[in-house]
């Protein structure tokens, strides 16, 4: 994980995945500014002309465009919200696990990552892998959605659990614009308010 | 000794080499009996804190995802961890904690399901507040602070700092065997813990 998961953007300038690596800082290669981690979980923002400002995350995130506004943008069904690069797997069985006392559960076993391109739509996300046919997965096939560690894993109903891990953008940003794709899309088709994603996705 | 008993006096041996530990309350966790002790999540070091200074050992929740590892998993199963699969409902992981409250042990889980990523508390998931009201065991709240500060999500490095661990009176919730009774008891009871736990953590009300 990285300072760029959590700025997806440039507070300074808006830069959409304008954070690249630099040492340990983060530079905007639109405008320059560069950020670092500051005393404790601070982030430092230096701009070009040399001024500095110190703020905690969650102010740094108030100043990025709202996920539930980015999600309401463009008229048609085949608006893409963000597209992204990507290395999938997905569930492929389950082992169990045992303790002294007997079985405990099973857990997941993971395919081969494999790259691919993610579409979120307005009502559905597109997965292209580099070997195969695309494939669309409607927004209320979706179960469960959540940002593990680095990897973005996704439910559907009777398929497999599948992970995303990108390359060159926020898992942070894309749980966030999921979340608000399905409220979005919940409210828009009458399926009701969305109380949480996980395990399942409640409804009022 | 047991494992998890020299893993809580390496950890406690270790961790001032890192950072300063302030725990205040833990005369609140019972001598004996069951009991959910309840935390927010700020980051990895969290659980490994926790059972570290919680005097009596406790079994937790653990993404079953880090199971897949046989030397983590392992090494989760000596610390008392037990998987959670968290992706679907996971009767399972009721019925391993159930089982362990019922022979009268201390289960912990983080209420919020995953660290947060921008320091903020999070609502409390729905299934852990229907396990606290299914179970009706004494309820242990427990804040944790700072751990954000010395380890956030966004980052790979620990830093120094001081890290507050705040364990709460036990709070008593109904124990209904009736699912309609407590999907009623649901929203209070979550609204009754979140403050609780909120209040320990010095954090305000949960976002998002």
């Amino acid at each position: 994980m990285a300072l760029r998961d959590l700025l997806w953007a440039c507070p300074e300038c808006g830069a959409d995945r304008g954070l690249v690596a630099d040492g340990s800082e983060h530079r905007c290669r639109a405008c320059g500014t560069r950020y670092a981690r500051d005393r404790g979980a601070r982030i430092r923002a230096r701009r070009p002309d040399g001024s500095e400002i110190v703020r905690r995350p969650v102010e740094w995130l108030r100043m990025l465009p709202d996920p539930e506004t980015i999600v309401t943008q463009g008229d048609t069904a085949d608006h893409v919200i963000r597209s992204a690069h990507v290395q999938m797997a997905r569930v492929t069985g389950f082992d169990t696990v045992r303790d002294g006392e007997g079985y405990l559960n099973r857990i997941e076993l993971w395919g081969e990552d494999a790259p691919a391109s993610l579409e979120l739509r307005k009502d559905r996300l597109v997965v292209v892998p580099e070997e195969g046919g695309p494939e669309s997965w409607p927004l209320e096939s979706l179960t469960a959605v959540q940002a593990s560690s680095s990897s973005l894993q996704i439910n559907r109903r009777g398929e497999p659990l599948v992970s995303f891990r990108f390359a060159d953008d926020s898992v942070f940003l894309w749980e966030e614009l999921l979340h608000a794709a399905l409220r979005d899309f919940y409210r828009r088709t009458g399926l009701g308010e969305i109380l949480e994603f996980q395990p399942r996705i409640v409804t009022e | 000794m047991t494992f998890y008993g020299f893993a809580q006096r390496l950890v406690k041996a270790v961790w001032p080499l890192v950072g300063r530990l302030d725990v205040d309350g833990l005369e609140h966790v019972p001598d004996d009996g069951p009991f959910l002790l309840i935390a927010n999540h700020q980051s990895y070091l969290d659980p490994v804190l926790i059972q570290a200074v919680v005097p009596r050992p406790m079994y937790t929740m653990a993404k079953s995802t880090e199971f897949s590892n046989p030397v983590i998993g392992g090494f989760l199963k000596r610390l008392k961890s037990f998987p959670v699969r968290r992706f679907e409902i996971d009767p399972q992981a009721v019925r391993i904690a159930l089982r362990h409250l019922e022979a009268g042990r201390g289960v912990g889980i983080y209420v919020e399901g995953e660290r947060t990523w921008d320091g903020e508390l999070k609502p409390a998931r729905l299934g852990t507040v229907r396990l606290i009201l299914k179970a009706g065991v004494p309820v242990i709240p427990c804040g944790i602070s700072g751990a954000y500060d010395v380890w956030p999500r966004w980052h790979r490095r620990i830093r120094r700092g001081t890290i507050r661990i705040r364990i709460g009176p036990p709070m008593r919730f109904p124990q209904l065997d009736d699912r309609s009774a407590r999907n009623a008891a649901l929203p209070e009871a979550r609204e009754r813990l979140m403050s609780a736990i909120a209040s320990l953590a010095g954090a305000g009300r949960p976002t998002g």
